[in-house]
């Protein structure tokens, strides 16, 4: 059972360790290609997507098909979103105005605040009071909203 | 010696991408069954790395009995996923080994506060952060996409609407 805290643990230890190297932000990079045409983080970011198609694909057909069973989700969910989502959508259509809404309002205030959650987080331990206030506030925010969710049901 | 580990941002993303994707095998290494629920059912799909999701795993994990009205992952009244600490602490280790660690500040802190408030929530609305809608993305989920696009759409218009003018840092 340990396996799995010990486990998201160096994950999040080696992702930190070299996402603090090169400067990775999964905004920064969108934010940068439109402003300076610049492709320096998009390679992180299209790297990352291509490595974690890899390592499902590696699951899938050799490490441990069980887990990826579901892989490729559109296969088998066609077009439903994974869940995770703290709205419950059921049609098509609400689902993707959630998803607009969402990555709209991530975008946005990703930008305005300098970077993306993960950047922040990484921000802070190098000592930045702006995103040590971030990062208060994110996980502040998160109870909240499960909270104000939560009176509107 | 550290200082002399250069990498290439997208040396950098492949490598964890590739282990955020086996993550998700770690969840099969339990008991199959845990408190009367199967073990695969116990976390999402496309897991291996949030920093919303696994935010609100570690608080959940930590003080259940006061935010009750919280639905995590099953799997987080169990076990914590503690990827974020993790992070925290690799991102202070290669800071002070690559002698960048610095008391600094870049936007006003009040309304630092205020956009982790709000990234927060609409990471809520999206079920992910900027990372795990990648996963999602890698794992074949076609309204990923669709947030991926929003969230370039919305760092476009802030791109417009803030950095060209100079304001919001």
């Amino acid at each position: 059972m340990y396996a799995f805290a010990i486990a998201t643990l160096i994950i999040g230890f080696i992702a930190g360790f070299l996402f603090q190297r090169t400067g990775q932000c999964f905004i920064g990079a969108y934010r940068d290609l439109y402003l300076f045409k610049d492709t320096h983080l998009l390679k992180g970011v299209v790297g990352f997507f291509i490595g974690a198609l890899a390592g499902y694909i590696t699951l899938m057909l050799i490490a441990d098909p069980f887990t990826a069973k579901s892989f490729p989700w559109v296969v088998y969910n066609v077009l439903t979103a994974i869940p995770g989502s703290i709205v419950k959508a059921k049609d098509l259509l609400s689902v993707l105005i959630v998803s607009t809404i969402g990555g709209f309002g991530i975008g946005f205030f990703s930008v305005a605040m300098g970077g993306c959650p993960m950047r922040n987080h990484v921000m802070a331990a190098e000592g930045n009071l702006s995103s040590i206030a971030y990062v208060t506030g994110f996980w502040v925010g998160i109870p909240v909203i499960y909270w104000i969710i939560w009176i509107i049901n | 010696m550290a200082q002399k580990i250069r990498v290439k941002t997208w040396q950098a993303g492949l490598i964890v991408g590739f282990l955020a994707a086996l993550a998700q095998s770690v969840y099969n290494l339990m008991p199959k069954s845990v408190e009367g629920v199967a073990a695969y059912k116990l976390a999402p799909v496309a897991y291996g790395f949030c920093m919303f999701c696994h935010v609100r795993d570690i608080v959940n994990t930590f003080m259940r009995n006061i935010f009750s009205f919280m639905t995590p992952a099953p799997i987080s009244a169990i076990i914590p996923a503690l990827t974020i600490v993790g992070l925290l602490l690799g991102a202070y280790i290669s800071a002070i080994s690559t002698k960048s660690f610095s008391v600094r500040k870049t936007v006003n802190p009040a309304l630092a506060f205020v956009y982790g408030l709000l990234v927060a929530s609409f990471a809520a609305i999206l079920g992910a952060c900027p990372i795990r809608i990648v996963l999602r993305a890698a794992y074949i989920d076609v309204i990923a996409f669709v947030g991926i696009a929003a969230m370039i759409f919305g760092a476009i218009v802030a791109s417009e609407l803030l950095l060209k003018r100079a304001w919001g840092g």
